[in-house]
């Protein structure tokens, strides 16, 4: 998976927002890479940065916060031999390169579809915006193509659909509406934040199912965010676990679930309940809660709730970030090449 | 595989029992302010809580999971059907004959954010039930505070901060201490760890497990998340459309399902191991729900339903039928239970 150059690579990439109470730093150095056709999936809880960083990829990151370094490097055109690869952050807010980005070669659909999509508008008149500005279809083609949407989403009776307000849609419905809008302008890329985080399982299932089944046919890359490790499984090529703005992990999902390195992965995975395996016994916990951004721990983030801290090292020292090859690495002490580390397992 | 252990009391006279409860809400009035159209919320719901088990309420949004448990702790007025606690009908009771009942039944709500008033301390949240009752004051309330919350795992150092100060799984202790202060036997838990992150909801489900031990306490609880329910619950009632499709014991139900509703449901359920995927055959529904101002005849699921059979499934009412080869009380409101050999949990034939 590493032979190709990515479709997406962000290095070093810092966000923060200035609050009366102080800087937080939502992102803090981040390093990703999505790989042409493949799904990364981002895991983490609420405060990891795992929506930030979504948004900075789009520039969509509003006052009071920042992207205040960093480089998100788009290889779209280098890869289908259309142009020069760019980095979006270094773009002019008025390069058309970005608007060509937004909603055109990169998607996005977002956790509350509802919200996400204007009230006061029609699905259709909201899909053919989209469609007008992204291709040059004429009204009629536009409002065809919509209606030709609307159906590969699985919406039942499109014709009359693309008419209808976003209230007259379940949640479900709207979210399959956002899908369509976002695949308009058959993008390269779908960002995808908690989209089934507000939906029934069983309607998780179909979004999943459609999400999987539209990047087989288009061979769209996709960056899908969740806290939900049965997603992850479901979905994932590759993972990245973020932990406090830092990405503590990433893997490829067979590895992550079969050997995890990192002690909060490790945690993660067996505090969460699974069908069949935890009927009527205490789960192991993590202690604590994630801290405030605002007071983040000193050297790693997680020494506080970590089982496996080292006293003295993991509370005074940044942890390594170890590369164990082919595309792992884990950024914690224990599996620093160090002789004085015990308890190291790699 | 350890077997869950069943502390209730399987032949004592349950401490909850719903009958033939019917809630509906009325959507439209005509001139003369008469009803004209009705949501069917909850729709002729039978129950029986233990002493001592948790029952959990599973379903998605809309099924009337919320509406029940409302209805239980009085937040909500049934429209027709009884709730007896202990025996006594509560249903038939005005707001004083309630009062004694207050402190018996105690509920946690889903958000913790928006449940605790951010203008009180957590020594007036927490205290409050006793305050308002005149049952403590003075050092002998603020002692049987401090013990509440350390035995929700708070620092009685923190009684005089506010909500803010906490996180959300701490807010969710204050939640369960402030139920639980006035010594109550039943506890309606709604969606309790839906709204708090993964690494805490764990921490949370095992307190209710403890607490449940300790107080001897029954729980009805309420959750979409079949994995959580699979944790903590006794017995599990699944409902549909504001009625139950299927009740019986936790193991029972996720190994052998036998409403086509509750299979497809554990099918949607997403197994956090990736040597699973695509196991399991997901059943995925079509969108289509009944509307709740007109039920349809016949079962609500068959318009979904891959084995609904027409003149058989769409007409008639169907009642909840013990299942043939259960002792343990499975029951199923599916005319074709008998002839359908349905799918359980991935991983479970063990």
């Amino acid at each position: 998976m590493e032979h190709a150059r990515p479709l997406l690579e962000i290095s070093g990439l810092r966000t923060s927002f200035d609050t009366y109470d102080g800087k937080v730093r939502a992102v803090d150095g981040v390093d990703l890479a999505v790989h042409a056709g493949k799904t990364l999936c981002v895991v983490g809880e609420s405060g990891c940065g795992k929506s930030v960083t979504a948004r900075s990829i789009l520039r969509l990151v509003e006052d009071p916060g920042r992207i205040e370094s960093g480089t998100i490097a788009w290889n779209g055109h280098e890869l289908d031999g259309t142009g020069e690869s760019f980095d979006i952050l270094a773009l002019d807010p008025k390069d058309k390169r970005l608007g060509r980005l937004r909603g055109g070669e990169i998607g996005m659909i977002f956790q509350e579809p509802a919200a996400s999509l204007l009230p006061l508008r029609t699905i259709g008149a909201q899909l053919i915006e989209t469609l007008r500005i992204h291709t040059d279809l004429s009204k009629k083609a536009a409002r065809a193509k919509a209606i030709e949407l609307l159906d590969s989403v699985g919406i039942p009776d499109p014709h009359r659909r693309v008419d209808a307000y976003p209230f007259q849609l379940s949640g479900g419905m709207c979210q399959r509406a956002m899908i369509a809008i976002a695949l308009c302008a058959n993008p390269s890329l779908l960002i995808a934040d908690e989209p089934t985080t507000a939906l029934d399982v069983t309607t998780q299932a179909r979004i999943l199912d459609l999400i999987r089944s539209l990047q087989a046919e288009h061979g769209m890359a996709v960056m899908f965010i969740t806290h939900d490790l049965g997603v992850v499984a479901e979905l994932a090529d590759e993972v990245a676990v973020m932990y406090l703005g830092r990405v503590v992990e990433r893997a490829g999902v067979e590895e992550l679930f079969a050997d995890p390195k990192h002690p909060y992965t490790k945690a993660l995975l067996a505090s969460v309940p699974v069908l069949g395996r935890d009927r009527g016994r205490d789960l192991p916990t993590i202690p604590g809660a994630v801290p405030n951004p605002l007071h983040r721990p000193t050297g790693c983030s997680f020494h506080p709730r970590c089982a496996e801290a080292i006293a003295g090292r993991c509370d005074l020292d940044d942890p390594p970030e170890v590369d164990f090859g082919g595309g792992r690495t884990a950024e914690c002490v224990l599996y620093a090449p160090s002789e004085d580390t015990e308890g190291a397992t790699a | 595989m350890t077997e869950p252990q069943i502390p209730a009391q399987r032949g004592a006279p349950p401490l909850l029992e719903v009958r033939d409860l019917h809630v509906r809400f009325p959507v439209r009035r005509n001139l003369l302010g008469r009803t004209t159209m009705e949501n069917h919320a909850v729709t002729g719901v039978d129950l029986a809580l233990r002493p001592g088990e948790t029952l959990a309420l599973v379903g998605e949004s809309g099924c009337g999971k919320t509406t029940l448990g409302r209805t239980i702790v009085g937040a909500q007025k049934a429209t027709s059907g009884s709730v007896l606690f202990d025996g006594a009908d509560l249903t038939a009771m005005n707001g004083r004959e309630r009062a004694p009942y207050r402190r018996q039944i105690r509920m946690v709500f889903q958000d913790p954010f928006s449940s605790l008033n951010p203008r009180f301390t957590l020594r007036q949240i927490i205290g409050d039930p006793l305050v308002a009752t005149g049952e403590a004051r003075g050092s002998e309330l603020e002692d049987r505070i401090a013990e509440m919350m350390r035995r929700v795992g708070l620092s009685p150092d923190y009684m005089d901060r506010y909500p803010h100060a906490f996180s959300g799984g701490q807010r969710q202790r204050v939640n369960i201490a402030r139920a639980l202060i006035v010594g109550p036997r039943l506890v309606v838990a709604d969606e309790p760890v839906s709204a708090l992150d993964v690494s805490v909801r764990a921490q949370i489900l095992n307190l209710l497990r403890e607490l449940q031990g300790e107080y001897g306490l029954t729980y009805l609880f309420i959750s979409h998340d079949l994995s959580v329910v699979e944790n903590l619950a006794d017995r599990v009632a699944v409902m549909y459309f504001g009625r139950i499709v299927e009740l019986a014991d936790t193991a029972d139900l996720y190994e052998r399902p036998r409403h086509p509703y509750t299979e497809a449901l554990m099918s949607a359920v997403p197994i956090p191991d990736p040597a699973l995927r695509g196991r399991g055959g997901r059943i995925l529904l079509p969108d289509e729900l009944p509307d709740p101002t007109d039920p349809p005849p016949g079962c609500a699921f068959a318009r979904r339903c891959r084995h609904a059979e027409e003149g058989r499934c769409d007409t008639g009412a169907i009642a909840l039928e013990r299942g043939p080869d259960s002792d343990a009380g499975h029951a199923v409101r599916c005319v074709r239970h008998e002839e359908l050999d349905l799918q359980g949990i991935v991983g479970a034939e063990s």
